[in-house]
Protein backbone atom coordinates (compact mmCIF):
# COMPACT_ATOMS: atom_id res chain seq x y z
CA UNK A 1 0.00 0.00 0.00
CA UNK A 2 2.66 2.66 0.49
CA UNK A 3 4.11 1.73 -2.15
CA UNK A 4 1.01 3.02 -4.28
CA UNK A 5 1.06 5.94 -2.74
CA UNK A 6 3.91 7.38 -3.18
CA UNK A 7 3.70 5.83 -6.61
CA UNK A 8 0.70 8.47 -7.10
CA UNK A 9 1.91 11.55 -5.49
CA UNK A 10 5.64 11.30 -7.67
CA UNK A 11 2.99 11.55 -10.72
CA UNK A 12 0.93 14.33 -9.08
CA UNK A 13 4.03 15.98 -8.41
CA UNK A 14 5.69 15.46 -12.30
CA UNK A 15 2.16 17.22 -13.37
CA UNK A 16 1.96 20.25 -11.06
CA UNK A 17 -1.16 21.42 -10.76
CA UNK A 18 -0.01 25.02 -12.25
CA UNK A 19 1.28 23.58 -15.05
CA UNK A 20 -1.07 23.30 -18.27
CA UNK A 21 -0.65 19.35 -19.83
CA UNK A 22 0.59 19.92 -23.40
CA UNK A 23 -1.10 17.01 -24.76
CA UNK A 24 -4.27 14.49 -24.15
CA UNK A 25 -1.72 12.14 -23.68
CA UNK A 26 -0.57 14.16 -20.45
CA UNK A 27 -3.89 15.22 -19.54
CA UNK A 28 -5.36 11.55 -19.12
CA UNK A 29 -2.17 10.90 -17.11
CA UNK A 30 -2.54 13.42 -15.00
CA UNK A 31 -5.89 12.70 -14.49
CA UNK A 32 -5.38 9.12 -13.83
CA UNK A 33 -2.14 9.81 -11.51
CA UNK A 34 -5.25 12.17 -9.59
CA UNK A 35 -7.42 9.69 -9.86
CA UNK A 36 -4.99 7.16 -8.11
CA UNK A 37 -4.38 9.75 -5.45
CA UNK A 38 -8.15 10.19 -5.11
CA UNK A 39 -8.64 6.35 -4.90
CA UNK A 40 -5.67 6.28 -2.18
CA UNK A 41 -7.20 9.21 -0.08
CA UNK A 42 -10.27 7.16 0.06
CA UNK A 43 -8.99 4.36 0.92
CA UNK A 44 -6.96 5.94 3.64
CA UNK A 45 -10.09 7.63 5.39
CA UNK A 46 -10.61 6.16 9.19
CA UNK A 47 -13.39 3.63 8.67
CA UNK A 48 -16.42 4.22 11.08
CA UNK A 49 -16.01 1.61 14.09
CA UNK A 50 -19.03 -1.17 13.54
CA UNK A 51 -17.87 -2.79 16.84
CA UNK A 52 -18.67 -1.44 20.48
CA UNK A 53 -14.86 -3.43 22.44
CA UNK A 54 -15.24 -4.42 25.61
CA UNK A 55 -11.58 -4.33 27.14
CA UNK A 56 -10.84 -6.32 29.66
CA UNK A 57 -8.01 -5.30 32.37
CA UNK A 58 -5.30 -7.36 33.62
CA UNK A 59 -6.31 -8.45 36.90
CA UNK A 60 -5.95 -11.36 38.35
CA UNK A 61 -8.86 -12.58 40.73
CA UNK A 62 -7.02 -15.55 41.74
CA UNK A 63 -7.88 -16.25 45.73
CA UNK A 64 -7.08 -17.86 48.31
CA UNK A 65 -9.18 -17.65 51.61
CA UNK A 66 -8.93 -18.93 54.69
CA UNK A 67 -10.43 -18.68 58.34
CA UNK A 68 -9.83 -20.01 61.31
CA UNK A 69 -12.24 -18.91 64.58
CA UNK A 70 -12.91 -15.40 64.40
CA UNK A 71 -12.59 -13.19 61.05
CA UNK A 72 -14.09 -10.59 58.62
CA UNK A 73 -15.80 -11.62 55.44
CA UNK A 74 -13.75 -11.88 52.68
CA UNK A 75 -11.01 -9.58 54.74
CA UNK A 76 -8.41 -9.67 56.57
CA UNK A 77 -8.67 -10.31 60.68
CA UNK A 78 -5.22 -10.30 62.94
CA UNK A 79 -7.55 -11.95 65.79
CA UNK A 80 -5.71 -15.30 67.79
CA UNK A 81 -8.55 -16.95 69.01
CA UNK A 82 -7.18 -19.10 72.29
CA UNK A 83 -8.90 -22.80 72.85
CA UNK A 84 -8.19 -23.89 76.30
CA UNK A 85 -8.88 -25.68 79.37
CA UNK A 86 -8.72 -25.94 83.06
CA UNK A 87 -8.22 -29.52 84.39
CA UNK A 88 -9.57 -30.50 87.55
CA UNK A 89 -7.44 -31.48 90.16
CA UNK A 90 -9.11 -35.14 90.39
CA UNK A 91 -9.45 -35.06 86.44
CA UNK A 92 -5.53 -34.74 86.14
CA UNK A 93 -4.37 -37.84 83.91
CA UNK A 94 -7.48 -39.34 83.75
CA UNK A 95 -8.45 -38.97 80.13
CA UNK A 96 -9.87 -37.32 77.38
CA UNK A 97 -11.74 -33.47 77.99
CA UNK A 98 -13.17 -31.01 75.83
CA UNK A 99 -11.85 -27.64 75.56
CA UNK A 100 -13.70 -24.60 74.52
CA UNK A 101 -12.89 -21.09 73.22
CA UNK A 102 -13.00 -17.50 72.84
CA UNK A 103 -14.49 -17.86 69.62
CA UNK A 104 -17.63 -15.93 68.82
CA UNK A 105 -17.63 -16.78 64.99
CA UNK A 106 -20.76 -19.13 64.20
CA UNK A 107 -21.24 -18.06 60.64
CA UNK A 108 -19.14 -18.66 57.32
CA UNK A 109 -16.94 -15.39 56.97
CA UNK A 110 -16.92 -16.35 53.19
CA UNK A 111 -20.78 -15.72 52.63
CA UNK A 112 -22.44 -16.01 56.21
CA UNK A 113 -24.19 -19.63 56.30
CA UNK A 114 -24.89 -20.56 59.73
CA UNK A 115 -22.31 -23.37 60.70
CA UNK A 116 -21.16 -23.55 64.51
CA UNK A 117 -21.68 -23.13 67.52
CA UNK A 118 -18.99 -21.31 69.06
CA UNK A 119 -17.62 -21.30 72.39
CA UNK A 120 -17.04 -24.29 72.01
CA UNK A 121 -16.69 -25.18 67.90
CA UNK A 122 -14.15 -23.19 66.09
CA UNK A 123 -14.99 -22.01 62.47
CA UNK A 124 -12.35 -23.24 59.98
CA UNK A 125 -13.26 -22.33 56.59
CA UNK A 126 -10.61 -21.99 53.31
CA UNK A 127 -11.49 -21.99 49.59
CA UNK A 128 -9.44 -21.77 45.74
CA UNK A 129 -10.50 -20.22 43.23
CA UNK A 130 -8.19 -19.95 40.31
CA UNK A 131 -9.10 -17.30 37.42
CA UNK A 132 -8.16 -19.79 33.97
CA UNK A 133 -7.16 -23.34 34.35
CA UNK A 134 -3.44 -23.00 33.49
CA UNK A 135 -3.03 -21.53 37.05
CA UNK A 136 -2.74 -23.94 39.69
CA UNK A 137 -5.86 -26.87 40.53
CA UNK A 138 -5.71 -26.97 43.99
CA UNK A 139 -4.43 -25.70 47.45
CA UNK A 140 -3.15 -26.98 50.71
CA UNK A 141 -4.76 -26.40 53.98
CA UNK A 142 -1.77 -27.28 56.57
CA UNK A 143 -1.27 -26.35 60.30
CA UNK A 144 1.67 -26.46 62.10
CA UNK A 145 2.24 -26.74 65.81
CA UNK A 146 5.47 -26.78 68.05
CA UNK A 147 6.81 -30.02 70.00
CA UNK A 148 4.95 -28.94 73.40
CA UNK A 149 2.42 -26.92 75.24
CA UNK A 150 4.57 -25.00 77.56
CA UNK A 151 5.08 -23.63 81.37
CA UNK A 152 7.06 -20.37 82.12
CA UNK A 153 8.57 -22.74 84.51
CA UNK A 154 9.63 -25.08 81.23
CA UNK A 155 7.18 -27.90 81.74
CA UNK A 156 5.77 -29.72 79.07
CA UNK A 157 2.75 -31.10 77.79
CA UNK A 158 3.33 -32.87 73.89
CA UNK A 159 1.86 -31.36 71.15
CA UNK A 160 -0.21 -34.65 70.25
CA UNK A 161 -2.25 -34.44 73.22
CA UNK A 162 -4.61 -32.35 71.27
CA UNK A 163 -6.72 -33.63 69.05
CA UNK A 164 -10.10 -32.04 67.26
CA UNK A 165 -13.21 -33.75 65.93
CA UNK A 166 -15.61 -31.52 63.28
CA UNK A 167 -18.82 -31.42 62.13
CA UNK A 168 -20.86 -28.91 60.21
CA UNK A 169 -24.30 -27.84 60.45
CA UNK A 170 -27.63 -29.55 60.00
CA UNK A 171 -28.13 -31.35 56.91
CA UNK A 172 -24.41 -30.97 55.59
CA UNK A 173 -23.66 -33.31 52.91
CA UNK A 174 -19.83 -33.88 54.12
CA UNK A 175 -19.31 -32.44 57.70
CA UNK A 176 -15.99 -33.56 57.92
CA UNK A 177 -14.74 -31.58 54.58
CA UNK A 178 -11.78 -30.91 56.86
CA UNK A 179 -10.93 -34.44 58.59
CA UNK A 180 -10.59 -34.45 61.82
CA UNK A 181 -6.82 -35.10 63.50
CA UNK A 182 -4.29 -34.90 66.23
CA UNK A 183 -1.37 -32.25 65.88
CA UNK A 184 1.33 -34.00 65.50
CA UNK A 185 4.07 -31.37 66.67
CA UNK A 186 5.56 -30.15 62.85
CA UNK A 187 3.43 -29.05 59.48
CA UNK A 188 1.07 -31.61 58.57
CA UNK A 189 -1.49 -31.07 55.20
CA UNK A 190 -4.79 -31.55 56.40
CA UNK A 191 -6.54 -31.24 53.15
CA UNK A 192 -5.94 -30.54 49.70
CA UNK A 193 -8.37 -27.92 48.46
CA UNK A 194 -9.24 -28.29 44.41
CA UNK A 195 -9.40 -25.17 42.63
CA UNK A 196 -13.38 -23.64 42.78
CA UNK A 197 -14.26 -25.38 46.04
CA UNK A 198 -14.46 -24.43 49.23
CA UNK A 199 -14.20 -26.23 52.78
CA UNK A 200 -15.16 -25.25 56.12
CA UNK A 201 -16.61 -26.94 59.02
CA UNK A 202 -16.47 -26.54 63.17
CA UNK A 203 -13.91 -27.96 65.15
CA UNK A 204 -14.23 -29.14 68.72
CA UNK A 205 -10.76 -29.33 70.50
CA UNK A 206 -9.99 -32.16 72.91
CA UNK A 207 -6.94 -32.81 75.33
CA UNK A 208 -6.10 -36.10 75.95
CA UNK A 209 -5.05 -35.85 79.60
CA UNK A 210 -3.15 -39.07 79.41
CA UNK A 211 -0.77 -38.40 81.87
CA UNK A 212 -0.31 -36.33 85.28
CA UNK A 213 1.51 -33.48 84.66
CA UNK A 214 3.40 -30.41 86.96
CA UNK A 215 0.54 -27.80 88.15
CA UNK A 216 0.50 -24.95 85.81
CA UNK A 217 -0.32 -22.86 82.76
CA UNK A 218 0.49 -24.79 79.51
CA UNK A 219 0.58 -22.58 76.11
CA UNK A 220 1.40 -23.50 72.54
CA UNK A 221 0.56 -21.78 69.27
CA UNK A 222 -0.60 -23.52 66.15
CA UNK A 223 -1.02 -21.44 62.76
CA UNK A 224 -3.44 -22.73 60.04
CA UNK A 225 -1.87 -21.91 56.37
CA UNK A 226 -3.26 -22.34 53.04
CA UNK A 227 -0.81 -22.74 50.34
CA UNK A 228 -0.73 -22.83 46.58
CA UNK A 229 1.89 -22.07 44.17
CA UNK B 1 -60.14 -40.66 -1.50
CA UNK B 2 -57.96 -38.96 0.96
CA UNK B 3 -57.69 -35.01 1.19
CA UNK B 4 -54.12 -35.44 0.09
CA UNK B 5 -55.08 -37.52 -2.64
CA UNK B 6 -57.42 -34.79 -4.37
CA UNK B 7 -54.76 -32.08 -3.62
CA UNK B 8 -53.12 -34.03 -5.81
CA UNK B 9 -55.46 -34.53 -8.30
CA UNK B 10 -55.95 -30.67 -8.08
CA UNK B 11 -52.49 -30.16 -8.64
CA UNK B 12 -51.03 -28.81 -12.14
CA UNK B 13 -48.32 -30.67 -13.67
CA UNK B 14 -44.92 -29.04 -13.09
CA UNK B 15 -43.03 -27.14 -15.56
CA UNK B 16 -39.52 -27.68 -15.42
CA UNK B 17 -38.69 -25.38 -18.30
CA UNK B 18 -40.06 -22.21 -15.98
CA UNK B 19 -37.69 -23.48 -13.17
CA UNK B 20 -33.94 -21.99 -13.61
CA UNK B 21 -35.85 -18.40 -14.29
CA UNK B 22 -37.74 -18.95 -11.13
CA UNK B 23 -34.32 -20.37 -9.30
CA UNK B 24 -32.57 -17.02 -10.68
CA UNK B 25 -34.88 -14.61 -9.47
CA UNK B 26 -34.95 -16.48 -6.21
CA UNK B 27 -31.05 -15.84 -6.09
CA UNK B 28 -31.75 -12.32 -7.14
CA UNK B 29 -34.13 -11.54 -4.39
CA UNK B 30 -33.50 -13.75 -1.52
CA UNK B 31 -29.99 -12.24 -0.80
CA UNK B 32 -31.44 -8.65 -0.52
CA UNK B 33 -33.64 -9.86 1.97
CA UNK B 34 -31.44 -11.56 4.18
CA UNK B 35 -28.12 -10.46 3.67
CA UNK B 36 -27.10 -8.45 7.16
CA UNK B 37 -25.86 -5.36 7.25
CA UNK B 38 -23.22 -4.24 10.28
CA UNK B 39 -24.38 -0.70 11.91
CA UNK B 40 -22.11 1.58 12.83
CA UNK B 41 -22.17 2.19 16.63
CA UNK B 42 -18.91 4.29 16.65
CA UNK B 43 -21.05 6.70 19.11
CA UNK B 44 -21.48 4.30 21.47
CA UNK B 45 -19.65 3.95 24.47
CA UNK B 46 -18.34 1.66 27.06
CA UNK B 47 -18.10 1.94 31.15
CA UNK B 48 -16.19 1.65 32.69
CA UNK B 49 -13.23 1.60 29.52
CA UNK B 50 -10.88 -1.20 30.97
CA UNK B 51 -13.79 -3.70 33.09
CA UNK B 52 -12.10 -6.03 35.70
CA UNK B 53 -13.10 -9.52 36.89
CA UNK B 54 -14.57 -9.98 40.05
CA UNK B 55 -16.17 -12.99 41.89
CA UNK B 56 -20.25 -13.48 42.09
CA UNK B 57 -20.68 -13.59 46.09
CA UNK B 58 -20.93 -16.18 47.77
CA UNK B 59 -21.14 -19.15 45.35
CA UNK B 60 -19.07 -21.31 45.95
CA UNK B 61 -21.08 -23.58 48.56
CA UNK B 62 -23.51 -24.35 45.68
CA UNK B 63 -21.15 -25.32 43.63
CA UNK B 64 -20.98 -21.90 41.78
CA UNK B 65 -17.60 -20.61 40.94
CA UNK B 66 -18.42 -17.69 38.42
CA UNK B 67 -16.18 -14.60 37.43
CA UNK B 68 -18.37 -11.66 36.58
CA UNK B 69 -17.12 -8.01 34.57
CA UNK B 70 -20.06 -5.55 34.46
CA UNK B 71 -20.24 -2.82 32.14
CA UNK B 72 -22.42 -0.07 31.30
CA UNK B 73 -22.84 0.23 26.97
CA UNK B 74 -24.45 3.52 26.43
CA UNK B 75 -25.43 2.04 22.41
CA UNK B 76 -26.15 4.54 19.85
CA UNK B 77 -26.65 2.72 16.51
CA UNK B 78 -26.45 4.60 13.21
CA UNK B 79 -30.43 3.66 11.75
CA UNK B 80 -30.77 7.17 9.64
CA UNK B 81 -30.70 4.63 5.77
CA UNK B 82 -33.90 2.68 7.21
CA UNK B 83 -36.27 4.95 9.61
CA UNK B 84 -39.98 4.16 9.03
CA UNK B 85 -38.70 0.71 7.29
CA UNK B 86 -39.23 -2.57 8.80
CA UNK B 87 -35.92 -3.78 9.95
CA UNK B 88 -34.51 -7.00 12.42
CA UNK B 89 -31.30 -5.95 14.62
CA UNK B 90 -29.23 -8.31 16.10
CA UNK B 91 -25.98 -7.99 18.41
CA UNK B 92 -23.12 -10.55 17.46
CA UNK B 93 -20.54 -11.96 20.39
CA UNK B 94 -17.29 -12.41 18.65
CA UNK B 95 -16.12 -15.94 18.81
CA UNK B 96 -12.41 -15.02 18.55
CA UNK B 97 -10.38 -15.06 22.18
CA UNK B 98 -13.90 -15.62 23.91
CA UNK B 99 -13.39 -18.80 25.75
CA UNK B 100 -16.28 -20.05 27.50
CA UNK B 101 -18.42 -16.96 28.44
CA UNK B 102 -21.55 -15.92 28.15
CA UNK B 103 -22.56 -12.15 27.91
CA UNK B 104 -26.40 -11.07 29.70
CA UNK B 105 -27.82 -8.19 29.46
CA UNK B 106 -30.79 -5.74 30.84
CA UNK B 107 -31.94 -2.85 28.81
CA UNK B 108 -33.76 0.46 29.29
CA UNK B 109 -36.73 -1.09 27.29
CA UNK B 110 -35.49 0.73 23.38
CA UNK B 111 -33.59 -2.55 22.82
CA UNK B 112 -33.86 -5.96 24.15
CA UNK B 113 -32.89 -7.68 27.18
CA UNK B 114 -30.77 -11.40 26.18
CA UNK B 115 -27.71 -13.37 26.43
CA UNK B 116 -25.29 -14.49 24.37
CA UNK B 117 -22.51 -16.84 23.81
CA UNK B 118 -19.21 -16.58 21.71
CA UNK B 119 -20.30 -16.68 17.75
CA UNK B 120 -23.81 -16.58 18.44
CA UNK B 121 -26.37 -13.48 17.61
CA UNK B 122 -29.31 -12.07 19.40
CA UNK B 123 -32.10 -10.46 18.77
CA UNK B 124 -32.48 -6.86 20.16
CA UNK B 125 -34.82 -4.90 17.84
CA UNK B 126 -37.53 -5.97 15.72
CA UNK B 127 -39.93 -3.46 13.84
CA UNK B 128 -40.28 0.30 12.13
CA UNK B 129 -37.01 2.25 12.66
CA UNK B 130 -38.32 4.88 14.42
CA UNK B 131 -35.51 7.33 14.63
CA UNK B 132 -32.17 7.99 12.51
CA UNK B 133 -30.31 6.98 15.80
CA UNK B 134 -31.11 3.91 18.37
CA UNK B 135 -30.06 4.42 21.56
CA UNK B 136 -30.26 2.32 24.80
CA UNK B 137 -28.71 2.11 28.04
CA UNK B 138 -27.55 -2.06 28.15
CA UNK B 139 -26.37 -2.65 32.00
CA UNK B 140 -24.19 -6.08 30.75
CA UNK B 141 -22.61 -8.45 32.31
CA UNK B 142 -19.87 -10.79 31.27
CA UNK B 143 -19.88 -14.58 32.88
CA UNK B 144 -17.11 -17.23 33.07
CA UNK B 145 -17.11 -20.21 34.97
CA UNK B 146 -13.15 -19.95 36.38
CA UNK B 147 -13.05 -23.83 36.01
CA UNK B 148 -13.53 -24.27 32.65
CA UNK B 149 -11.98 -20.76 31.44
CA UNK B 150 -8.84 -21.40 29.48
CA UNK B 151 -7.47 -17.95 28.93
CA UNK B 152 -8.93 -14.21 29.66
CA UNK B 153 -9.65 -12.60 26.51
CA UNK B 154 -7.92 -9.02 26.28
CA UNK B 155 -11.03 -7.29 24.46
CA UNK B 156 -13.97 -8.32 22.74
CA UNK B 157 -15.56 -6.68 19.89
CA UNK B 158 -19.12 -6.75 20.06
CA UNK B 159 -21.26 -5.74 16.66
CA UNK B 160 -24.84 -5.25 15.65
CA UNK B 161 -26.24 -5.93 12.27
CA UNK B 162 -29.51 -5.29 10.37
CA UNK B 163 -31.56 -7.37 7.97
CA UNK B 164 -33.67 -5.32 6.66
CA UNK B 165 -35.89 -6.01 3.49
Amino acid sequence: MPRIRDKSVSRVERSSPWAVPSNHQGSRRAARALAQAALFALAALPMASEAWILNIGNNNPRRLFLTVGNGSTLADNATVNLVSLSVPAASVGQGSLQMTSNSTQANSTYDGFAMCTPPAQIYVGALYQRQINSQPGSARLQVTSPANLTTVAGDTIPFNEISWTVSGPAGDANPASIPAGTFNGATQTLVTITQGTLRDNCHTFHFANSALRPAGTYNGRVTYTLVSP
Amino acid sequence: MSLADRRGLDRKPVSWRRWPGALGLAFLVFPALAEPIRLDDSLSQVTPPVAEWAWEPGSLRSGNSRLLMKVVVNVRLDTRKWVGKQGRIFMVMPVEGAGPLRAEWETLGRLQAGRLAPGERALVFSGSIPSPWLEDTMRLQLVADSRTMTESPKRLSFHFEMEAP
